[in-house]
């Protein structure tokens, strides 16, 4: 056993050095996070940029400031042309048109008390574009709460009903929080299919592991330090995949499941590692290996709900993601990093993967072979 | 003691027999070649003595032992070169060097194998940026790592260029002064009369000729081969005529005669020449080698 530390060491100085590995394994995963990160922002993280119209002068400035408390708001205040030019050229979320007399009605409603109906009332134009019909959705809820909440600071009522928001991590995953462990599991799963099956295939090929077999080696030995650097190496991708997703788009990973979420990647890895040492019996060069792993690795990709939710698959399509291992990864991997409500049980998912893990050892153990044959 | 004691050893794939029932020794010390064209059965003889072959009959006794028992034995004393040597890629010439040492319960200090194989100035260097000299000394230098008492080299200079070639060879020379017995194969005659102590002919899987080189020329050829490029296609007949010819052959235009009597013989070529009998080209004379044995066993020569 004294050549597994050795053996270690030369997959970590191949993998280092060969700039193409480094790149699927880090660099795709990490480009996939941002690409999505950005097309995909959008979400209660996001700040609005609000255009401000005041033509009541001083009276409306209260208001203002009131619009300018509001965190999701960036407000720019100007003048009722530029403004809505702005908004045309989409630099404005809305635009809200405080008209003139507006200070002087809301002094009005103040001295009454709000004891009798109040005839007088102050209509605000919210100018939104139409077309962009999520963000003006979001934007004019935002400015109705706002409104109702000052009428209700005005009045003096007391609502009798009130809403206390509870953050339920289920209803408030934005679209990079879902991706991120996808592509998480995205990569454990290239790490099997191109970061284990490929330089099997190509050590048989060059006839690495005939010459080592020459040598009093234990294949034990050589076989479980290239196992061992792979789980190093999905935990690094882990690492640095959460970490990119935290820092850079404040993705709430939940801490405390760390250790957890660690299990996970090390379970999904050692399948889709299992999987890759089958997977290289079926190829006897690398140019041959491409097309074997490629099929999986598209299917697996697109099919699987790492990118978007199961639900929103067709029906017919159904039977195949329910039987892709990486939709089970993905799944748990979500619901233990995010604390958010997976789609399949636990039990189901962690049988799935296990099925995958031992039909895959089965048969690597039956067809795994050292030496090209011939 | 011998070293090597191989008897009837057989080998057959998909019906063909690569190896069909051989049997020789080698002896403590000494430098054994097999020798042959390609597809001789030189490779899967030498892999079957490594223990990295099933044979389908016969008996291997290597070091006194069978590799039957449990190879790991014998494979902490040998040192094995295949003909060709995959190495990782993107390790150097030490870090290699240094892996495998980590293989055998005993290895050589790297710094002492560089030497041997002179790649000092190569340690720092991957494997895939060695010249094809370079890679196959570094593939010379793993199989050293321990300091093997039995070494198999398989085709040790095949490809390189001939300064590489002499490198090589006077690499397995020292070895052979520090007393390692080596088994090497090749279808360079002129390795094989240059390095081996004792050769076996190897043809379509069977011994045809053993010995020591000299030997084997001696006792195939009294003395010397005349050569020449024959331009309008003498008959057999007449150059076996010729005085002191022993033995005449033809291999396109080339013409070998081998000659009992050399002066008589060229005498004998020149008077014909005279006479418009032959016409020749490169006229030339030299002492016959393994290559003309082989050509005589088999009526091929060894490199086709």
């Amino acid at each position: 056993m004294k050549a597994f530390i050795p053996l270690f060491l030369a997959d970590v100085r191949e993998f280092v050095r060969d700039r193409t590995a480094l790149f699927w394994t880090a660099a795709f995963p990490v480009m996939f996070i941002f690409i999505f990160g950005v097309i995909f922002s959008g979400g209660d993280d996001i700040s609005f940029s609000i255009g401000l119209v005041n033509e009541d002068g001083p009276g409306g400035e209260q208001l203002v400031e009131s619009f300018q408390a509001i965190e999701a708001f960036e407000i720019t205040t100007g003048t009722r042309e530029a403004e809505l030019a702005a908004l045309k050229d989409g630099d404005r979320a809305a635009v809200i048109v405080i008209p003139s007399g507006t200070g002087s009605t809301l002094a009005r409603v103040a001295n009454t008390g709000g004891g009798s109906p109040a005839p007088d009332s102050v209509a605000l134009s919210v100018y939104y574009d139409a077309a962009n019909q999520n963000r003006s959705q979001i934007v004019l809820n935002i400015i109705d709460k706002v409104v109702s909440g000052m009428n209700q600071g005005m009045t003096g009522i007391t609502p009798v009903l009130t809403i206390e928001p509870q953050q339920v991590t289920a209803t408030d995953l934005r679209n990079i929080d879902y991706l991120l462990p996808g592509i998480l599991a995205m990569s454990l799963m290239q790490l099997g299919l191109f970061g284990t099956a490929g330089p099997l295939v190509s050590l048989r090929e060059k006839g690495v592991l005939r010459r080592m077999g020459a040598t009093p080696l234990n294949r034990a030995t050589l076989l479980s330090s290239q196992v061992a650097f792979r789980m190093v190496l999905a935990l690094c991708q882990a690492a640095l995949l959460i970490g990119v997703g935290m820092l850079a788009f404040d993705v709430r990973v939940d801490l405390a499941n760390l250790p957890l979420v660690a299990l996970v990647v090390l379970f999904g890895a050692s399948m889709f590692v299992t999987l890759g040492y089958f997977l290289s019996t079926l190829a006897n060069t690398e140019e041959a290996l491409q097309g074997i792993v490629g099929l999986p690795n598209f299917i697996f990709m697109f099919l699987s709900g790492i990118f978007f939710p199961v639900d929103m698959m067709p029906e017919w399509i159904r039977p195949v993601v329910d039987v892709i291992p990486l939709t089970y990864l993905g799944d748990l991997l979500r619901k233990t990093m995010l604390e958010a409500g997976s789609y399949y049980s636990t039990l189901t998912s962690v049988l799935v993967l296990g099925g995958w893990l031992l039909v895959s050892a089965l048969l690597a153990l039956r067809f795994f072979r050292w030496e090209q044959q011939g | 003691m011998a070293a090597i004691e191989v008897r009837n050893l057989r080998k057959v794939y998909q019906g063909v027999p690569a190896v069909d029932g051989i049997s020789f020794s080698v002896a403590e010390g000494e430098v054994f070649g097999l020798l042959g064209p390609n597809g001789a059965g030189k490779t899967t003889t030498i892999e079957c003595i490594e223990g990295l072959r099933q044979p389908d009959a016969g008996e291997i006794t290597v070091l006194g032992r069978d590799f039957r028992s449990g190879p790991n034995g014998i494979k902490e004393r040998i040192g094995i070169q295949l003909q060709t040597t995959g190495l990782y890629p993107r390790l150097t010439v030490a870090e290699l060097l240094s892996l495998f040492g980590t293989f055998y319960a005993r290895a050589l200090p790297v710094d002492e194998l560089l030497r041997l194989v002179s790649l000092e100035d190569k340690r720092n260097t991957l494997s895939k940026n060695l010249s094809g000299g370079q890679h196959q000394r570094l593939s010379l230098a793993l199989a050293l790592v321990n300091d093997p008492e039995l070494l198999f080299l398989d085709e040790p200079t095949t490809g390189l260029d001939p300064q590489s070639r002499r490198q090589i060879w006077n690499i397995v020379k020292d070895l052979k002064r520090r007393g390692k017995t080596i088994v090497l194969t090749t279808h360079y005659m002129e390795e094989a009369q240059t390095l081996c102590d004792r050769v076996a002919v190897m043809d379509s899987g069977t011994i045809i000729a053993f010995g020591t080189p000299r030997q084997l020329i001696d006792q195939h050829f009294e003395t010397a081969a005349v050569e020449f490029e024959d331009r309008n296609g003498a008959s057999l007949e007449l150059l076996n005529s010729l005085p002191g010819v022993t033995r005449a052959s033809r291999d396109g235009t080339l013409v070998t005669l081998y000659s009992r009597d050399t002066p008589h013989t060229v005498e004998a070529m020149l008077a014909a020449a005279r006479e418009g009998q032959i016409a020749f080209d490169d006229l030339r004379v030299r002492s016959a080698t393994l290559e003309d044995v082989f050509l005589k066993l088999t009526g091929r020569r060894i490199r086709d």
